[in-house]
């Protein structure tokens, strides 16, 4: 039993630590560990990677910055959108087999490698990387609101269907569709995907999809890796880890529209 | 209703300031909340796996693990038993963090007579509450 509740604390820590340094929420890694790797339904790990959503957004809380910090008000606005989609996600979830479920994170799989590979070459992009002082601007003001509530409420269902915080689409959604800075988009999108996961968390801890056994020692090294992961963004070069994160998301993808589609 | 304009400095000002406020609650929140919740459930954990003594779970979980592993003597032997209620019992904890956060957030807009803010702030509880009572049927 404790070579399993290591490797879970293991995969958390890194799932964590991923999630807090590239602002997804550790889902996306957490989901086909514990489908492939401990041989989970998927419904369980969905369920799972939730709570584990949710000790990201804690870590990064635990160190939260004033000057540095979400738009709260922007944030809870998109979230009425956000978490509705979420609740109606997680009650689709209950009633979709796991073939689906494996296809439909393969795609959202495949979609945060592209938006990881755009953020790397933005990142490289000179142009932006001058505007670094305009991170934490408090003079915009966001646009184009119906469209990012109706994306917002697309990333909770996706969140509820599929486990992940959703962040690989509310960060790109508030900076190129709202007009937010991007410093702002990603903290308060790391705000949002707690709340998002909570909702649906709430509800597959109420249908037992919840093991406590396979959650906390999740929990414990998600929260231990996103708070390694906060501290590692600020010092390390951390373009070489979303290379690698890339290549990690495109071998999952493959593995897991391979599940879905021969049912394995 | 949601309006496209931009806000004044004046009450971007105040928004940036409730803000501050914001990440502070959210800080607070995550210290008090979800910190003692994980260590009531490495608590729970070690009572479930090694069938460790309250003081066990005293030193190790804490003291929340230590009086939840205490008094869960459930029926199906106290070393499962305790420990999965420590578990369940921080998972739960730590799931309401971010509700927990909003009430906060929600209660400060009130004291503000922010009224449009505390709106927003209601529906998302009110969500959260929802997906609580459905999950339930």
């Amino acid at each position: 039993m404790w070579l399993t509740v290591l490797a879970l604390a293991g995969t958390g820590i890194i799932a964590g630590m991923f999630g807090a340094m590239l602002g997804l929420g550790g889902g996306i890694l957490l989901v086909p560990a514990l489908t492939l790797l401990f041989g989970l339904p998927m419904r369980v790990a969905v369920g799972v990677s939730l709570i584990g959503v949710i000790a990201t957004s804690a870590g990064v809380a635990t160190v939260a910055r004033p000057g540095r910090s979400a738009d709260v008000g922007l944030a809870l606005r998109l979230e009425i959108a956000s978490t509705l989609g979420a609740l109606l996600g997680s009650l689709a979830a209950g009633a979709l087999s796991s073939e689906i479920l494996a296809l439909l994170f393969a795609g959202i799989t495949l979609a945060t490698a592209v938006y990881t590979y755009l953020k790397t070459r933005r990142r490289l992009d000179p142009a932006v990387a001058d505007a670094s002082e305009a991170l934490f601007s408090i003079d915009y003001r966001p646009t184009h609101w119906p469209a990012g509530l109706s994306l917002m409420g697309l990333a909770g269902a996706l969140s509820g269907l599929t486990g992940t915080g959703g962040g690989f689409i509310k960060v790109p959604v508030m900076y190129s569709l709202m007009d937010v800075p991007l410093g702002v988009a990603t903290t308060s999108s790391n705000f949002m995907v707690g709340i998002t996961a909570a909702a649906s968390a709430l509800l597959y801890y109420s249908r037992g999809d919840i093991y406590p056994l396979v959650a906390v020692p999740t929990a414990i090294g998600v929260f231990v890796g996103a708070l390694a992961g906060v501290r590692m963004a600020a010092r390390l070069r951390v373009e070489a880890l979303r290379k690698m994160l890339i290549v990690l998301l495109v071998l999952v993808a493959l593995q897991m529209a391979w599940k879905g589609l021969h049912g394995g | 209703m949601l309006d496209e304009s931009s806000s004044p400095p004046a009450d971007k000002m105040a928004q940036v300031s409730a803000d501050k406020r914001a990440t502070l609650t959210l800080r607070r929140v995550a210290r008090i909340v979800a910190v003692p919740s994980l260590f009531l459930m490495f608590g729970g954990l070690l009572a479930y796996g090694v069938g460790s003594r309250p003081f066990l779970a005293f030193g190790w979980g804490g003291l929340p693990g230590s009086a939840a592993v205490s008094l869960a003597r459930l029926p199906g032997g106290w070393r499962a038993s305790s420990g999965e209620a420590a578990m369940s019992l921080g998972l739960l904890a730590l799931a309401f963090v971010p509700a927990i956060t909003v009430g906060l957030v929600l209660r400060d807009h009130l004291r503000d007579r922010r009224w449009k803010e505390a709106a927003v702030a209601a529906s998302v509880v009110a969500i959260m509450a929802l997906s609580a009572v459905l999950g339930k049927r």
